[in-house]
């Protein structure tokens, strides 16, 4: 039995979770709850038929970085319960559970690097409006990564234009890691729906949508 | 037609925004020498938040009219899914922020699957209703097989 309290121990369950998931046949999206949906992402992943993970793209770790140019991002990734995906995730959990204080997103990308991942060109990561593919074969089985283009599932957000931000299907700023400083950044640049003290406002009476609903901002 | 008309409605306000700003920026100009600058800097932060949520509402939910779920060509049938959130008690905030985004595009909550980082976190969640669990066996997760025959 574990029993989260460290994000590491949460970044290592929930790389096992969906590991269940998908072998169960579901895919899995992972997607940060700062990750806020402007547009369906659906629309964009179903483009993508012949891949097996669709990511955002990001700068971390460094050695994709310095290898690719870009890197995939956990804070929005869709990852289909295809026999390649299986294969990848399950040597992902092993690498996860194996280390003291391990990183999903850092070892996601080095195993697919050191696996062989290969891409047409060298990427970009910010200012990026197509899809970039990376492909290798792992045990006879041909893998496909779609990375998505940066101005639609954006990641960096200061000194951007409004109209830009709003133009991205999933804005995932980089922002700082405490949850007030968080809300205070979002409210900045128009990505708060919620109402100012709806704490106080507004009871939770079991009812879940009719709460949510109840403390939009109309 | 419904949609046409979306799109027309959404194409007007968008013109009529963007004449707002223009006038809005030359009136500014015109203006500055007698605002003093930290007057006008909360001017404009005022302009920009106010433009900036009415364009948010025009945009989201766009692409509301497709399904939430990737279809599968073969089958034409949507692909069984889950999103899975992590989540800790000092972000629930941010938490609900992210359901009310997702709530406009994509009304049905079910396809989520909640990890919460610590028990603070779970009674939170369990206080709104939001079923999350901090413990987990990585053999034989009582939840996870719950949240597998409720919804699939």
């Amino acid at each position: 039995m574990i029993f989260l309290g460290s994000f590491s121990q949460l970044w290592q369950a929930r790389v096992a979770i969906a590991g269940r998931f998908l072998d169960l046949g579901l895919d899995v999206l992972l997607t940060d709850i700062d990750a806020f949906w402007l547009r369906n992402p659906f629309v964009d992943i179903e483009a993508y038929q012949a891949s097996d993970i669709i990511a955002a793209r990001a700068s971390f770790p460094a050695e994709s970085t310095k290898k690719f140019g870009a890197s995939l991002c956990f804070g929005f990734i869709y990852v289909k319960a295809t026999d390649a995906s299986k294969l990848i995730w399950g040597k992902l959990n092993q690498l996860m559970l194996s280390q003291r204080n391990p990183d999903d997103q850092k070892n996601l990308n080095i195993l697919l690097m050191n696996a062989g991942l290969h891409f047409d060109n060298r990427l970009f990561y910010e200012n990026t409006v197509h899809t970039d593919y990376g492909s290798f074969i792992i045990n006879d089985k041909s893998f496909k990564l779609a990375l998505l283009p940066h101005e639609s599932y954006r990641r960096v957000c200061n000194k951007v234009a409004s109209y830009k931000i709003l133009n991205s299907s999933v804005v995932h700023c980089l922002t700082p890691k405490y949850g007030n400083a968080k809300e205070k950044f979002f409210k900045g640049i128009g990505l708060w729906l919620l109402k100012d003290r709806y704490e106080s406002k507004t009871l939770f009476n079991g009812d879940f949508d009719a709460y949510l609903r109840a403390i939009i901002v109309k | 037609m419904k949609n046409a008309m979306k799109c027309a409605v959404t194409f007007f306000f968008s013109v009529v925004i963007l004449m707002l700003i223009s006038k809005i920026e030359a009136h500014n100009s015109s203006m500055s020498d007698e605002l003093t600058s930290q007057n006008q800097t909360l001017l404009i932060e005022k302009i920009h938040s106010s433009v900036h949520k009415a364009l948010l509402r025009l945009n989201i939910g766009h692409s509301s009219s497709h399904s939430c779920g990737v279809r599968d060509p073969t089958t034409n049938n949507l692909r069984d899914y889950v999103i899975m959130l992590s989540i800790s008690s000092k972000f629930f905030n941010i938490l609900l922020n992210w359901l009310a985004f997702y709530h406009q595009l994509c009304p049905d909550r079910s396809h989520i699957y909640y990890i919460c980082l610590d028990k603070e976190t779970e009674d939170k969640m369990l206080a709104h209703g939001l079923p999350c669990s901090y413990q987990f066996a990585y053999s034989g997760n009582l939840f996870l097989d719950d949240f597998w025959k409720i919804h699939y």
